[in-house]
């Protein structure tokens, strides 16, 4: 295992405000791209402090290819950091700030040329060798400290919250490129993000934190649509969520008993306590006009708003006291319906599209 | 634009006249014949005369190799006064973090007094020596300041980008500290050599027989009375202490430049 972190904790009262990181473990494989991704304040940051060692962990390991380094300091560690605001050194040219690592580890001056010139050429900025610091934009920043973290060849790369200073375009942009170089260099990647979109489009693997407990650890497609905690299917898209208690089941079903009726949900392995939360994705959710003869899952509700987006509407239904939000696609068969706020309309969905998870503290 | 007011451009036009008039004077009084009169004409005579005279010749070169001395010493002091504090700033309580301050604020009577005291206490022979350190351990806390202000500036994120890197902690402080607070350590160098080159009290508490700075001759020719020689001499000194002032500001205005990047 490359990177193997074992039951990690630390423990830190910064301003009076206490923080305790739970034990984590995790192990990442080479070359994989694997997010750190929650709310701020949720341990995230500190994990690849932990990494880094730039924090002590109070107790736990950090294993980097069957090497302890759980207690080296960040330079004798064979992993770099793209620092949240890129942190270049401003006395330096951009040329310099990437041959920082290799003056100091006295490698030859050719080797320095080719090495930093071949860093400038993988992520395209060549042409920025001799500018200052203050000459270029946030995006070549970007691609400086990158090419800077690159260029000695570490083990791991550390990348916090990378892309959170560059404006949204931008954003998307590099989001596409940073997953290319990863590929490209072979090296594992590790980000720390609070944006659930650019985890899910850049990881293989993720890590779901919050209160400093590490929630679910999986693919993207594990986390969106098998989420083993209700803040986890929250935090990752969009839900709807309907609470409520396990009244029965058959061999393949449970039946949820809820103030909006009795719902089946097909059965999916997760101890179960009384308690439920029923979590629906509004693109897994449809609209009706007429009862039809679906008679499962059903809820009916009036339109109280509508967004059309091009390639789907999104609308807001409302229930008794709740509302619901459901995207649908601007599919050809769905022309002819007009839909309008104020409609009456039920919803429904198939019975294995639904979450059912314990609700917490219960 | 914002209309001024025109009650507020009246004080300050007042203030900048009280000011600068004696200074102009001073300055009018080297370039005239006869320094009390104005209609006397023009002459350039007493600055030629001031260049013949090595009496005012020599306090002027030890006032000049006490500043660049003590001025030295005393960044060095106040730079690594600076870096400790802004490392152990989290340990020290803040009203011992504000006593290096007190230096600034001690009458300088007082400041003179004690060190001449101290030096006697451990039986220093008084003179250029002395005067150095003297001058070197008020303008240190000055320095301390102004050292204090640009490290707090500087990125944390920087060191740890360095460490990060592969550098060494005594590689972090010469390879990106140090290169960073230059513009800081420049404006104290030059600061403090200033303050050392004008000052009169504390020289005068800590020099003894033997030693003349500039600021102590003055004040021994003023008892003969104003010679022309005088004016042209703080003309000098007004010129000097002008480009060192022009000279702090035009690095502080490169350094805000950099720093905007």
């Amino acid at each position: 295992m490359p990177l193997e972190l074992t039951g990690l904790t630390k423990t830190y009262n910064k301003d009076g405000s206490g923080f305790h990181l739970f034990p984590v473990d995790l192990s990442i494989e080479t070359g994989e791209f694997f997010c750190l991704l929650g709310p701020s304040g949720c341990g995230k940051t500190t994990v690849l402090r932990l990494i880094g060692g730039f924090e002590t962990p109070n107790s736990g390991k950090i294993t980097l290819n069957g090497k302890d380094i759980t207690h080296l300091p960040p330079h004798k560690r064979n992993l770099h950091t793209v620092f949240q605001r890129y942190a270049l050194f401003p006395h330096l040219s951009i040329f310099e700030n990437i041959a920082f690592s290799l003056r100091l580890k006295k490698v030859t001056r050719n080797e320095i040329q080719e090495r930093v010139l071949e860093a400038l050429r993988l992520v395209q900025i060549e042409d920025l060798k001799d500018r200052r610091t203050y000459q270029i934009s946030g995006g070549q920043a970007q691609r400086v400290a990158l090419a800077r973290a690159l260029v000695d060849q570490p083990e791991v790369l550390l990348l916090d919250e990378p892309l959170s200073a560059l404006d949204p375009e931008l954003r998307v942009k590099m989001r596409e490129e940073l997953k290319a170089l990863c590929k490209k260099v072979g090296l594992t990647f590790i980000m720390v993000t609070h944006d659930q979109e650019e985890a899910l489009q850049l990881s293989d693997r993720m890590a779901v934190m919050r209160d400093g407990q590490c929630l679910q650890v999986g693919t993207p497609k594990t986390i969106y649509e098998d989420p083993i905690d209700p803040f986890v299917a929250r935090f990752i898209g969009q839900v709807n969520e309907i609470t409520g208690d396990l009244t029965g089941e058959t061999p393949e079903t449970y039946a949820l008993q809820s103030s909006l009726g009795t719902f089946r949900v097909k059965k999916n392995g997760h101890p179960l306590s009384k308690r439920l939360n029923l979590i629906l994705r509004p693109e897994k959710m449809r609209l009706l006009r007429q009862r039809s003869q679906i008679q499962e899952n059903l809820i009916e509700g009036s339109i109280c708003d509508l967004t059309y987006l091009g390639s789907r509407t999104e609308y807001t239904v409302k229930v008794k006291d709740a509302t619901f939000k459901v995207f649908e696609q601007e599919l050809e068969r769905l022309k002819k319906r007009k839909l309008n706020v104020g409609d009456n309309v039920y919803l429904t969905w198939r019975t294995e599209d639904a979450i059912l998870l314990n609700t917490p503290n219960s | 634009m914002r209309r001024s007011n025109p009650f507020v451009a009246a004080i300050f036009f007042i203030a900048i006249f009280l000011l600068y008039t004696p200074l102009f004077y001073l300055i009018l009084q080297t370039f005239l014949n006869n320094p009390n009169d104005l209609k006397s004409g023009f002459t350039l005579n007493w600055l030629i005369k001031l260049f013949h005279s090595p009496s005012l010749w020599e306090p002027l070169m030890t006032s000049l190799e006490i500043g660049i001395l003590s001025a030295s010493l005393a960044v060095t002091v106040g730079t690594l006064g600076a870096v400790g504090l802004v490392e152990f700033a989290s340990l020290l309580p803040v009203s011992i973090q504000s006593l290096i301050m007190l230096p600034i604020l001690l009458p300088e009577v007082i400041t003179g007094l004690s060190l001449l005291l101290f030096f006697l206490l451990l039986r220093v022979e008084l003179g250029f020596t002395t005067v150095v350190m003297a001058h070197a351990s008020f303008s240190a806390s000055f320095v301390y300041f102004i050292m204090l202000e640009q490290l707090k500036k500087l990125d944390p994120q920087m060191a740890e980008a360095a460490q990060d890197l592969g550098a060494k902690p005594h590689e972090i402080l010469w390879k990106v500290t140090l290169p960073n607070i230059i513009p800081g350590l420049m404006g104290g160098w030059l600061l403090a050599f200033t303050l050392s080159f004008d000052d009169f009290l504390i020289s005068f508490f800590t020099s003894g027989a033997g030693l003349t700075t500039l600021p102590l001759k003055i004040y021994s020719l003023m008892k003969i009375g104003v010679t022309p020689e005088l004016n042209g001499l703080s003309f000098l000194m007004i010129c000097i202490s002008t480009f060192l002032v022009l000279l702090l500001v035009s690095k502080e205005q490169s350094r805000k430049w950099v720093l905007r990047g």
